[in-house]
């Protein structure tokens, strides 16, 4: 917190907002205006680059919020050099599959759910790191309405599911013996379907559908996926394979895995840091709730970041026995896939052996 | 004064008492006519307020207004940099849309010829789902431009339409005139017709502005970096029902302040043809044009009979092909990969000729069902509504501007914002998808009966009054008959409106039909079925739109 370049770059974002404030409206919006800020972004992590490999793009699942915490802290302490990196926000029914083939990013942020059934649309995309080891899915309750402490709780009753979660909920369900016994209601993302009382359960994240509710003076009870039979990583960082076989973009992709694994390795011992990036820096402007954002990120490096595995082998690994569980869960999900979807050798390479890399 | 005149002539105490007590009273009209909808808006707010605190206490739907206010002020900051990325994006779009609109539409009116392919290709870009089309958008495009896109395609058509109407409806005289004078097109275009044009153009762009912004709202909702959609997942996500009625209050305030001020500077600039102006705010945008209803040549021989059949099916095949070859084109242009770009081949293949085309088919056609009969029930209940409305206005025209006022108002409520509230208050089922559908198509409606019932020549009414028929006479002899056209016209913008309510409010609230299909369909990349979805819709309402077309040429050839 006390590296000159990060006061630097706020202080240079300060100086931005304050001439949005006084110049006039066209001026604002052209100092808003989101392409500018990012060659902002880019002239700012060029600085000092070296042998530069470059530009690249990395497209994340969603907007700017405290979910890529790790990235701007990579970011604002160059770790991705001598690459240059650019972010690009995701939002609602984001796909990171088709902007990694078109060539759009470089890498993104996927679900091995989307993964494999791009590839089974005539895709090619590989995924070469897992952020979350678990994936955040979850039905969750109200618990003054219906105490939820195993999946049997919900015999007879209604659970809602986005769209999204219709893969991952039917395979849940199936995996856990209550096929036909649970009303399922399809509805859009929206975990308020709960509080107003149309459905006992709902299917969504335990980041933030759950935090939520619960910032909203809710008690909830809910039942993670991955602890319920249906292992699944997520936040999986896809690219195209193509691209694995280009040496350049290898080593683009290798330059920002290590940039990540950096990045998130401090978010993971410094926590307000990613906070205050993520409020004050990133999400500035987004209208986040900042009491979820720190639930979610104590949650995120707690629940589905770290693991047995990743205090063995280090951030993102992907080991046989959990690509093993993946596997299991999409084919019960009815999404083909085999082990060609997960390719954990750049890590391998990155780490060589160690369960960390040095800032 | 007129007590030491004592009265000396009655006609005079007559006329003093009248005066003063008409300067009296025209200072209580006034007050009544503005107070008016002041007492709306209070009672508004006062209905807001007690089902804020009484049917929505604790459920995380409704907070009461000082709720909202208070919050719009807490969340600055959050506005403060929204609403300039927005309305920057919204109006980047509604600038290359309407300039499009009216350069294509100066073209049609020169060069009569291109009209025939161009006017079907226009309507598939109205009927085009902006919300199927907004994940591949997505794909191609990048930064803001799927943003500005989105606004761009919503706000063509009824620019194109309306400002068309405009060059056509010059008066024939003045052509004739000019004619007669050795003026040639540029000058009739010049000295006729783009002064006749310009209050239709200006009621163009002010029905433009709310549309851009919601095409804008719509982009941001796949993702972005900031702006108003941008925060409504945000709030959506966070359970924050302040900052989300916040939202849905800034962009109506935003999109209605746009709508007045056009009005505004369109009636400033356009004084000089007061009658033009007059009519062009209601009434001649009942005269929406069925788009081949001019087709000249009258009663001819077999040979221009043969050619009448000839182009009515030559050249709709014709833009079939046409339309084909652009998809296929751009999709070459844009150089994208095989696995997103699907060519109308691959389409072909996808639903009909490949080996797995009926299972392909199945899932649409289901989906394709739950949308027809949301955007069926909604548009007839829209239509009615609007119909009924229209006839109390023209009956009681008195309260047109009230009636007028909220349908302006439900007309800049960013519906996409709207529409999980309505399915949170009436259930997330088909009565939501319908009234998000009805409010889309209701607006429309109205405004164009009011210009079709208005539409009945003076003389006809005047010759039912000198009969001694009443209002309701001349509304049942007159008035309907003559508004026929209109309603078609209405149905022509309302039809393909209405799929795309409900394709939003299945996107998000309901979660099935087409809306929701797309959307899944984009995040386990089923390409095939997008773009076989896109397809199937735009032929929908393509057909939806050719009906409504026919009914209109039909009822006004009958001589209504």
């Amino acid at each position: 917190m006390t590296d000159p370049r990060l006061d630097e770059a706020i202080s240079r974002r300060r100086f931005l907002g304050g001439m949005g404030t006084t110049a006039a409206g066209v001026a604002a919006v052209a100092a808003l205006n989101p392409r500018l800020r990012s060659s902002i972004g880019s002239l700012r992590s060029s600085e000092g680059a070296s042998a530069s490999l470059g530009n690249a793009t990395l497209a994340f699942s969603w907007l700017y919020d405290v979910q890529q915490a790790g990235s701007y802290i990579a970011q604002q302490r160059g770790y991705y050099k001598p690459l240059n990196v650019t972010f690009l926000p995701g939002g609602d029914s984001f796909a990171g599959e088709p902007l990694v083939m078109e060539g759009k990013a470089l890498c993104a942020e996927t679900d091995p759910t989307t993964s494999a059934a791009a590839n089974n649309q005539g895709a090619s995309v590989v995924l070469v790191g897992a952020q979350y080891q678990t994936n955040p899915f979850c039905v969750m309750t109200l618990k003054k309405k219906l105490p939820l402490t195993e999946p049997k709780d919900l015999i007879g009753k209604s659970v809602g599911y986005g769209p999204n979660m219709a893969v991952p909920w039917f395979a849940w369900l199936d995996v856990n013996g209550l096929k036909g016994k649970v009303t399922s209601v399809l509805t859009s993302r929206d975990a308020s379907i709960l509080t107003s009382g149309d459905v006992d359960g709902y299917v969504g994240w335990v980041t933030s559908d759950v935090l939520g509710l619960v910032v909203a003076g809710e008690a909830v009870d809910y039942l993670l996926f991955g602890d319920t039979g249906l292992t699944l990583f997520d936040l999986t960082y896809c690219v195209a394979k193509s691209a694995l076989k280009d040496a350049t973009k290898r080593a683009q992709i290798i330059a920002m895995l290590k940039g990540e694994i950096r990045g998130w390795q401090v978010e993971c011992s410094d926590q307000p840091l990613g906070i205050d990036l993520t409020m004050n820096v990133w999400g500035k402007h987004l209208g986040l709730n900042k009491k979820v954002q720190e639930l979610q990120s104590a949650d995120q490096v707690k629940l589905l970041i770290q693991s047995a595995t990743t205090k063995a082998h280090g951030l993102f690994w992907m080991s046989e026995a959990n690509i093993e569980k993946n596997i299991r869960s999409l084919n019960l999900s009815g999404v083909k896939a085999s082990k060609s979807l997960f390719d954990n050798s750049l890590l391998a390479e990155i780490y060589d052996g160690k369960n960390k890399i040095a800032l | 004064m007129s007590s030491s005149n004592r009265l000396s002539h009655p006609a005079d105490v007559a006329n003093v008492t009248s005066t003063s007590v008409g300067s009296r009273l025209r200072i209580i009209a006034r007050l009544r006519a503005n107070i008016g909808p002041f007492v709306l808006v209070v009672a508004f707010l006062g209905l807001w307020e007690l089902l804020a605190r009484t049917v929505f206490a604790g459920r995380f739907l409704v907070p009461p207004p000082e709720t909202v206010f208070w919050g719009i002020w807490r969340d600055r900051g959050v506005y403060q940099y929204a609403v300039p990325t927005t309305v920057h994006e919204a109006a980047l779009g509604f600038l290359w849309g309407n300039v499009a609109a009216i350069l294509v539409a100066l073209l049609f009116l020169l060069a009569p010829v291109t009209e025939k392919l161009g006017m079907r290709l226009a309507i598939v870009s109205y009927c085009l789902p902006v919300v199927a089309i907004a994940p591949i958008l997505q794909i191609v495009l990048t930064g803001e431009s799927p943003k500005i896109g989105l606004a761009t395609i919503s706000v063509f058509f009824t620019t194109l339409i309306i400002v068309l109407t405009g060059l056509r409806s010059a008066d024939p005289v003045s052509l004739d005139l000019i004619r007669v004078y050795g003026g040639g097109s540029f000058k009739i275009l010049r000295k006729v017709r783009i002064p006749t044009a310009l209050p239709h153009l200006f009621r163009a762009l002010q029905l433009a502005a709310p549309t851009a912004l919601l095409g804008a709202i719509i982009g941001e909702f796949l993702g972005g970096t900031q702006g108003l959609g941008i925060a409504m997942i945000v709030a959506q996500a966070d359970l924050n029902v302040t900052l989300m009625w916040g939202l849905i209050v800034v962009s109506s305030c935003i999109a209605g302040l746009c709508y007045a001020v056009i009005g505004l500077a369109g009636r400033r600039l356009t004084r000089w043809s007061v009658e033009a102006g007059t009519s062009a705010g209601s009434a001649s945008m009942g005269a929406i044009p069925a788009t081949a209803s001019a087709v000249p040549g009258g009663p001819g021989g077999a040979i221009s009979r043969l050619r009448r059949v000839a182009g009515s099916t030559v050249m709709p095949v014709l833009s079939v092909v046409f339309a084909l070859a652009v998809w296929d084109l751009s999709l070459k242009v844009f150089g994208l990969s095989s696995y997103v770009a699907k060519g109308p081949l691959d389409v072909w293949d996808y639903l009909f000729s490949g080996s797995m085309a009926s299972q392909n088919r199945s899932p649409i056609l289901s989906a394709l069902w739950t949308t027809l009969r949301d955007a069926g029930f909604g548009l007839i209940a829209g239509c009615v509504i609007g119909c009924l409305l229209a006839f109390i206005v023209v009956l009681v025209p008195r309260i047109e501007t009230y009636v007028l006022g909220w349908g302006i108002t439900l007309r800049v409520l960013p519906l996409a914002a709207v529409a999980p509230l309505i399915g949170a208050v009436f259930g997330r089922g088909v009565v939501a998808a319908i009234i998000v559908c009805a409010m889309i198509s209701f607006f429309p409606t109205f405004v164009l009966m009011v210009g079709g019932l208005n539409s009945a020549t003076p003389g006809s009414i005047a010759l039912i009054r000198s009969y001694g028929g009443g209002r309701w006479k001349t509304m049942r002899k007159v008035r309907i008959p003559s508004s026929l056209p209109a309603l078609f016209a209405a149905l022509k913008i309302a039809a393909p409106a209405a799929l795309t309510g409900a394709l939003v409010t299945e996107w998000t609230v309901t979660g099935n039909g087409m809306g929701a299909l797309v959307i899944v369909a984009s995040n386990e990349s089923l390409f095939g079925q997008i773009w076989a979805s896109i397809v199937i819709i735009a032929v929908v309402s393509i057909l939806l739109f050719s009906l409504a077309g026919l009914g209109e040429r039909l009822s006004a050839s009958h001589g209504y």
